[in-house]
């Protein structure tokens, strides 16, 4: 999983001199969370909806039309946007990009080629990404196990039982129960499984006899209509 | 840019101490500020900033070619190669991780202040202004209401520049100083909006008194006081019982303010009505002189401070000091011996100075 694939490319990009009114006009209309500012073709900062949002805020605050006047006419985009923002590169990983946003607490990246804005990853890219990790979109239907350590085999284990209730095997996530550093000494981790074509109930049955602990079933819709 | 030498340094951080780094105004703002005196707040350029922006361009160079040989006394010269220096200076541009970094603090205060792109005060700060016993103030400009990064950079750029006024080259050469050697810092600090403002000495200036506070004010912001472009009112407050002893409202033609549609700081007629009503109220005077006090216990001296009441403030919280520097006048004469008499301890001494009389001022 490589950011190149998974970016928006091409992003709509402002120039600093740009005033805040319109790129706030742009976010709305485009339904984008963040706009890369660019000079001369330069990454120079970015852009955020909540930063523009913020600033309205406290101009609708002074309730002062002439406030008002100076926020539509006159405030730009270099008086609010954040300078030197983190970036990543192209051929970084989604994992990593994943952990960087974590890491620094925020939810969008401008993507570098050579330095140069190619890409960019925001809110929108990340909710397609999951939507895409778990098939949103194709119903599954699912069981959850309680946590186990996750020694070889094991997955393959449960594989099999599901497999031989008759179900459709989509998708194993193993999902960890702590959070870094923590899952670093510990192995459990819970187990997600996605399948088609039978009763969740009957795979959750099949899972309690073989010695597991079924946190929760869902009961996908495609498996309903047919 | 190295960790101990910042190029910019909010005024938090700054202390009495640190006049070598970012000038006296700014040192004494971040030491006010951490002594719990209410100032607006800001942050400075420091003299490694001002450094940083002068090693580009070798400007430092040119100007020692043509301040070479210049004689002091010559004014027509000197205005003309300041002119020149300042000129030059004023469009050097600013590289962009320095830029980066006023603006990142400039957006920070910004959002500290709920203002975007806040209104500022762009004031000089330099190296050997307001020391004690060097009366160099005044010497280095100061500029209001400057809203905008594009507009703080300029104005950072043109207080730089004003180290070079035909009067500071001539100050440096009469008493031997190096230009290479000067410093400026560059305070930037939230505008107080203020209805009324002025400056307060914690004794009185005209005998040197020091169990009175005066205070001078007028509509508007400082400025008008500062520049003494009006005669401003003039409350005389008892320093222990916080009394107003003795006021002076006079009649108060011009004031400055900013204009709400241009966004820039303009002078302006004081409406007939309001020339001659009294700029302060009393309570804000009472607040006024126990703030004066409270600087003047922290410094252990009298103090000369500049001070605002902001309209966009609720009652109670709305006075702001904007600078306080040791007072310079009366501190450096020698204190009056009262009495002559000699007494071996303190009740011999006091006894002896009441027989003998003393004339009260």
């Amino acid at each position: 999983m490589i950011v190149r694939n998974w970016m928006k490319p091409n992003p709509i990009t402002v120039v600093s001199d740009t005033l805040v009114s319109e790129a706030k006009r742009l976010l709305a209309e485009n339904n984008l969370h963040v706009l890369p500012v660019l000079d001369h073709k330069k990454l120079r900062g970015l852009i955020t909806r909540a930063d523009c949002l913020r600033a309205a805020h406290f101009v609708s605050n002074t309730q002062s039309p002439d406030e008002f006047a100076f926020f539509t006419e006159r405030l730009k985009v270099k008086d609010i946007m954040v300078r030197n923002p983190a970036t990543i590169d192209v051929s970084d990983t989604m994992e990593h990009c994943l952990e960087k946003g974590k890491q620094l607490g925020v939810a969008q990246f401008p993507v570098l080629e050579n330095g140069m804005v190619v890409g960019i990853i925001s809110a929108n890219e990340i909710f397609a990404m999951a939507a895409n990790f778990l098939g949103a979109w194709e119903n599954r239907s699912g069981v959850t196990l309680a946590p186990i350590p996750l020694e070889p085999g094991v997955i393959a284990a449960i594989s099999e039982t599901v497999a031989a209730t008759g179900a459709d095997v989509q998708a194993i996530y193993p999902i960890g129960k702590a959070e870094p550093p923590d899952y670093k000494v510990s192995n459990e981790k819970k187990i997600i499984v996605r399948f088609l074509g039978v009763d969740p109930d009957m795979v959750a049955q099949a899972l309690k006899e073989a010695g597991y602990k079924v946190v929760e079933t869902v009961a996908g819709s495609a498996d309903q209509a047919a | 840019m190295s960790v101990d030498k910042p190029w910019v340094s909010w005024f938090d951080d700054c202390r009495r101490e640190m006049v070598e780094q970012v000038g006296g105004k700014c040192s004494s703002l971040g030491e006010l500020i951490n002594a719990g005196i209410r100032v607006p707040p800001g942050f400075a350029i420091t003299v490694a900033g001002y450094e940083h922006f002068m090693a580009q361009n070798n400007v430092l160079d040119e100007i020692d070619v043509m301040l070479k040989d210049v004689d002091p006394q010559d004014i027509a010269t000197l205005e003309k190669l300041s002119l020149k220096i300042r000129n030059k200076i004023e469009q050097m541009p600013i590289d962009t991780e320095f830029e980066d970094q006023i603006a990142e603090f400039y957006r920070k205060l910004s959002v500290r202040s709920c203002m975007p792109a806040v209104a500022v005060a762009v004031r000089s700060s330099a190296t050997a202004e307001d020391l004690p016993g060097a009366s160099f103030a005044g010497q280095q400009d100061t500029f209001l209401w400057v809203r905008g990064i594009d507009e703080v950079l300029a104005h950072v750029r043109r207080c730089i520049s004003s180290l070079f006024t035909g009067r500071a080259i001539a100050y440096r050469i009469d008493m031997g100083f190096d230009h290479r050697q000067v410093g400026i810092s560059v305070g930037i600090q939230k505008m107080a909006n203020s209805f009324a403002a002025g400056v307060m000495f914690t004794l009185n200036p005209s005998n040197g008194d020091r169990s009175s506070i005066v205070v001078d004010s007028n509509f508007g912001f400082g400025e008008s006081v500062v520049s003494g472009e009006v005669t401003p009112d003039q409350f005389r407050i008892n320093k222990v019982s916080l009394e107003v002893l003795n006021r002076t409202i006079s009649d108060k033609e011009i004031c400055y303010t900013v204009d709400p549609k241009t966004q820039v700081s303009i002078k302006t007629e004081v409406p007939e009505e309001r020339r001659k009503v009294q700029s302060v109220t009393d309570k804000e005077l009472v607040e006024l002189a126990k703030m004066g006090k409270l600087i003047e216990q922290h410094y252990g001296c009298p103090m000369d401070i500049e001070w605002a009441v902001d309209k966009d403030m609720p009652e109670g919280g709305n006075i702001f000091i904007l600078q306080a520097r040791p007072e310079t006048v009366w501190s450096n004469k020698a204190a009056e011996v009262v009495s002559t008499a000699k007494g071996s301890s303190a009740m011999d001494h006091i006894l002896s100075s009441m027989m003998a009389g003393k004339k009260v001022k």
